[in-house]
């Protein structure tokens, strides 16, 4: 769980911990977001780690006029919390890892990220392209 | 849950590592885990360097068969050596990951940033190159099945695929046809200037030695020439630089450089960084190091100069001569010019005579350093007062910066002493008022005393890499064109315009796009002058199903004759010119073949070849010597990219010097780029010498410490006498332009810029989803108060139209840009309907025939 729906104010980020140490927060945007839930789809989540280097962001550099999150104190970078965590300027070369959210009830729940935040293992759903694409796109050419 | 303070959210997130590091239950989880990227410890490893910026960071690359068993967490089950995932780096995130060919076979590929490196990106901070694996061409990529697979040609309006030995002949045979019918100044080349050694030696070999047409220009330039004559006819050049001396500096003055934007790891780790040679103290002791940043725009580093004792000098766009000359007019009123470094290291009156002979632009615009004084306290518009009233920025600043750049202050010994203050410059400098742009703020750095001395440097930031190797001197000779009065390379665009070019190689750019001024002028004219004479149809093209080679170059050939223009194209994928080309011949670029070039603090490096090139694709060097050898021309017999690495050397000269590599090697009776790999993502600081049988490096290139006094000896600058000229940047030249280029009734500046999202013109990015999310539409960022003038708000589509042609964007409005002044991307996906450069004059500068991309003007239309 991540909170009551009723615990949410705008702007002002709550802190959890997807697993034991992993900072994640949940915030209530002045929009709708996309991926948002709540009412009005204005709730999201995000790893507090950027993507870039690991560093972590203050959640409370959150905007939710803007949607804009950091910039990261290392290098900068800026992220739109509105727009799935995509990188408005900087370095990462990943967006912001999203929390999968679900209401049920009145309870905001947490479902997992949505893509690896930094340091996570990488699974094969993460990838590109799979072997298995791979060698179909191969077959293909040579039929 | 909870509402976290931002002490307590900064003691959970120490807690869980700090910066850099990842927290841990992420590191407990993954031990479970199996990971699907691990490399082997029977994965090769390669070393290359990042594909993008000019600082060229050095990447780590393994590759392993799909069907090899993975590699484990355990630092002896890897090929990285270090226990997984680690705290910080090495992380190998999903963009780090790809399945290419190698031999035909498909292999897993990891490209990591070099986390060992020592030099340029120490730490193995990663960014546009944290996607170099998505480059690679992987066939199962659903983004990149346009790539160009095979030669086409173009036969009744579509392109349709023909052999190589056919394609070749095609171009070789309507090449010579064009040379010996219309002269050599009908047939020419429009290419990249960066893309390695290799391919450029033979472009340039082709061009220049062979057929010897002026007729060539680089893809962001009209003409061949300096992009910094500034700094020219000062002796300085653009490359001198090694990024310690931008550490050592206790301040940078940056003009027009996106430095955090476009060359990110240069700008953390060297420019911002204080450094550790004793620095100078802030007012409460503490080391410090400032920056002043001249930019209409206030970016990032605008940001952090400001944010940390430094200053933004936010002036009207075009106006950096008046500012510069302003600010030393300030250095010389109140004395703080090097005057002993001066009389040891500038020219006297004598010296300067031999100079300026047989030196054009040196006659008409170098001097010593007391007509430079001369000049600048004789001309009154850079007073103070003048001067603030012409560049917008307030007196004070003015003089602020000064004092930041020249003032005495205490160190960390407690010595008072002259500030390192080291000068910085890129093309919101030099695309502006080329040449008083450049020369202002080079004489502005010598008056200083920098130029040659450790913290006291004068350079480029860079762009591209330096990857322009000639095989020959451009021939201007032979080009019609002068510039006031001295001869000059040829205006290509203008040429093409004019109608005289019958037949065109692009090769790696996108010409009509991001590479010319009036971008829509251009590709309309170029759109005629294909469709002018004959055009293949199936009908004459083949016979039956076999492709009648001998019609297809006699109806080129024609069109040639009937003023009409053969268009060929060389390129990875389509973009904006592939509708004109009526040949397209696919090339392989990064990871698709071994290559090498130079980066900003002039390291050359190798980069390894990753993965097989897709389909039929080849290096461009291949297919420019299989051309030039059917043409008729000898010296293009090269086997492998090693052939030409070995001719060049000894041809290499200045920064770029090479030829000591190539003569040691050949001692140890090794190919050169074997011995270059071995240096992995180090490389090797050019220019390179032997002394005895060791290769030594050169970590600044005009250095105080080693110059001998006569020309073209170490560390000396770059004149005859070795020593330096001051370059007189006159506001007066330029005036009567800026009033021309200037914004009238309706309409507003338009620059462009480079974004940290994306790279040039998005050839690749466009390809790469994360890349094209995080920038699927141009942006115009304007100022609030000119979004309410145009009736305009966030994320409005509009159009912006200028003189000779329209691009459309999103708006952005933003507290970054002054009233007045807009902002964009410069090359938006490359395209000519995109080109920010159709609202910018495509009348060159008079005096180094340039054109002021950073000075477009448009009105703004709602969509």
């Amino acid at each position: 769980m991540v909170a009551q729906l009723e615990e949410f104010e705008a702007g002002e980020p709550l802190v959890f911990e997807l697993t034991h140490g992993d900072l994640c927060f949940a915030v209530k945007l002045d929009e709708t977001a996309e991926h948002g839930v709540g009412p009005d789809e204005n709730i999201v989540a995000f790893s507090t780690l950027c993507p870039h280097m690991g560093c972590p962001i203050d959640p409370s550099a959150a905007d939710p006029s803007t949607g804009h999150f950091g910039p990261c104190g290392c290098h900068q970078s800026l992220f739109n919390l509105r727009k799935d965590g995509r990188m408005v300027r900087g370095r990462a070369c990943s967006n912001l890892a999203r929390i999968e959210l679900e209401v049920r009830g009145n309870t905001v729940v947490a479902l997992g990220k949505a893509r690896p935040a930094f340091g996570d293992p990488l699974q094969e759903e993460h990838a590109l392209t799979t072997v298995a694409a791979v060698e179909q796109a191969e077959s293909e050419v040579q039929s | 849950m909870s509402r976290l303070g931002r002490r307590r959210f900064s003691k959970l997130a120490l807690a869980g590592g700090g910066a850099a590091t990842v927290p841990g239950s992420a590191l407990a989880d993954a031990g479970s885990t199996p990971n699907y990227y691990i490399p082997p410890t029977t994965a090769e490893e390669l070393t290359s360097a990042c594909a993008f910026c000019i600082v060229g960071c050095g990447y780590r690359v393994y590759r392993w068969p799909v069907d090899a068993e993975p590699g484990g967490l355990a630092a002896d089950e890897n090929a990285l050596g270090v226990d997984l995932p680690t705290v910080g780096l090495p992380w190998i995130s999903p963009n780090q990951h790809n399945i290419v060919d190698v031999d035909g076979a498909p292999h897993h590929v990891v490209v990591l940033p070099d986390w060992k490196a020592e030099v340029v990106n120490v730490g193995g901070d990663f960014t546009l190159g944290g996607t170099l694996a998505r480059r690679l061409y992987s066939p199962a990529d659903p983004r990149k099945q346009d790539r160009f697979l095979r030669p086409q040609l173009r036969v009744d309006g579509e392109l349709v695929d023909i052999s190589w030995d056919d394609a070749l002949i095609i171009v070789a045979a309507v090449s010579r046809h064009v040379i010996d019918n219309h002269s050599a100044l009908a047939w020419g080349m429009k290419t990249y200037s960066y893309q390695f050694y290799e391919n450029t030696y033979a472009i340039t070999k082709l061009a220049f030695e062979k057929v010897q047409t002026p007729c060539w220009a680089p893809h962001d330039q009209p003409r061949d020439g300096s992009s910094t004559p500034g700094l020219s006819v000062a002796g300085i050049d653009a490359f001198s630089a090694g990024y310690q001396d931008w550490l050592d500096a206790d301040v940078v003055f940056i003009s027009g450089v996106a430095v955090y934007e476009a060359r990110g790891v240069l700008f953390s780790n060297w420019v911002r960084a204080v450094s550790t040679d004793n620095p100078l103290v802030d007012e409460d002791g503490q080391p410090t190091k400032a920056l002043v940043v001249v930019n209409p725009r206030r970016d990032v580093a605008a940001q952090w100069a400001e944010d940390h004792g430094g200053i933004h000098l936010q002036l009207r766009p075009g106006t950096d001569t008046v500012l510069n000359n302003a600010i030393a007019r300030v250095i010389l009123e109140r004395g703080w010019q090097d005057d002993a470094w001066i009389e040891s290291f500038v020219v006297d009156a004598d010296a300067f005579a031999v100079e300026a002979e047989g030196n054009a632009m040196r006659e008409a615009y170098g001097a010593t350093f007391e007509t430079y004084r001369d000049f600048i306290l004789g001309e009154d518009t850079y007073a103070l007062e003048q001067a603030s009233a012409i560049t917008g920025v307030p007196a004070e600043q003015i003089e602020r910066a000064a004092a930041l750049l020249a003032e005495p202050r205490e160190d960390t010994t407690g010595a008072v002493r002259a500030p390192r203050a080291s000068f910085m410059l890129e093309k919101g400098n030099y695309w502006s008022h080329n040449f008083p742009n450049s020369a202002s703020l080079a004489s502005l750095g010598l008056l200083l005393g920098a130029g040659n001395r450790p913290g006291r440097v004068i350079s480029r930031g860079g762009g591209h890499q330096r990857g322009m190797m000639k095989a020959a001197s451009y021939p201007k000779d032979a080009s019609p064109d002068t510039l006031q009065g001295r001869a000059a390379a040829l205006d290509l665009d203008r040429w093409v315009r004019d109608g005289n070019l019958r037949m065109a190689w692009a090769i790696g750019c996108t010409w009509a796009g991001g590479g010319t001024a009036g971008a829509s002028v251009l590709f309309e004219r170029m759109r005629e002058l294909v469709s002018t004479g004959p055009s293949l149809t199936s009908g004459v093209a083949f016979d039956g199903d076999r492709l009648d080679v001998a019609a297809v170059v006699e109806t080129l050939a024609a069109r040639a004759d009937a003023g009409g223009m053969v268009m060929v194209q060389q390129d990875l994928y389509p973009q904006g010119l592939t509708a004109l080309a009526d040949i397209v011949l696919p090339a392989a670029s990064w990871g698709e073949s071994s290559f090498t070039r130079m980066q900003g603090e002039r390291r050359l490096r190798h980069y390894a070849q990753i993965c097989d090139a897709p389909g039929q694709a080849r290096p461009d060097w291949k297919i420019v010597a299989d051309v030039a050898t059917l043409m008729g021309y000898d010296g293009f017999d090269w086997a492998d990219g090693d052939a030409i690495f070995e001719e060049a050397g000894p041809k290499s000269g200045g920064t770029q010097a090479f030829g000591a590599l190539v003569e040691y090697a050949q001692r140890q009776g090794r190919p050169a780029r074997a011995v270059l790999a071995e240096q992995g993502t180090r490389g090797l600081q050019c220019p390179l010498r032997l002394e005895g049988d060791t290769l030594e490096e050169t970590p600044r290139f005009h250095d105080a410490d080693v110059a001998e006094a006569s020309a073209g000896e170490r560390g000396a600058f770059k004149t005859d006498s070795g020593k330096a000229v001051f370059a007189l940047g006159d506001w007066n030249d330029v005036v009567e332009r800026q009033a021309s280029l200037a914004p009238e009734e309706g309409e507003i500046w338009v620059l462009n810029r480079r974004d940290s999202r994306t790279w040039s013109a998005m050839i690749e990015d466009r390809r790469i989803e994360q890349r094209i999310e995080q920038m699927p539409d141009n942006i115009l960022e304007l100022d609030p108060s000119d979004a309410d003038a145009y009736g305009v708000q966030d994320e409005d589509r509009v159009r912006v139209v200028g003189r000779q042609g329209s691009f459309e964007a999103v708006v952005e409005v933003s507290d970054q840009l002054q009233p007045g002044v807009a902002c964009t991307y410069f090359n938006y996906l490359g395209e000519v309907s995109t080109a920010a450069n159709n609202v910018v004059s495509n009348t060159p500068d008079p005096i180094n025939g340039m054109f002021s991309f950073k000075l477009g003007r448009g009105r703004i239309e709602k969509i």
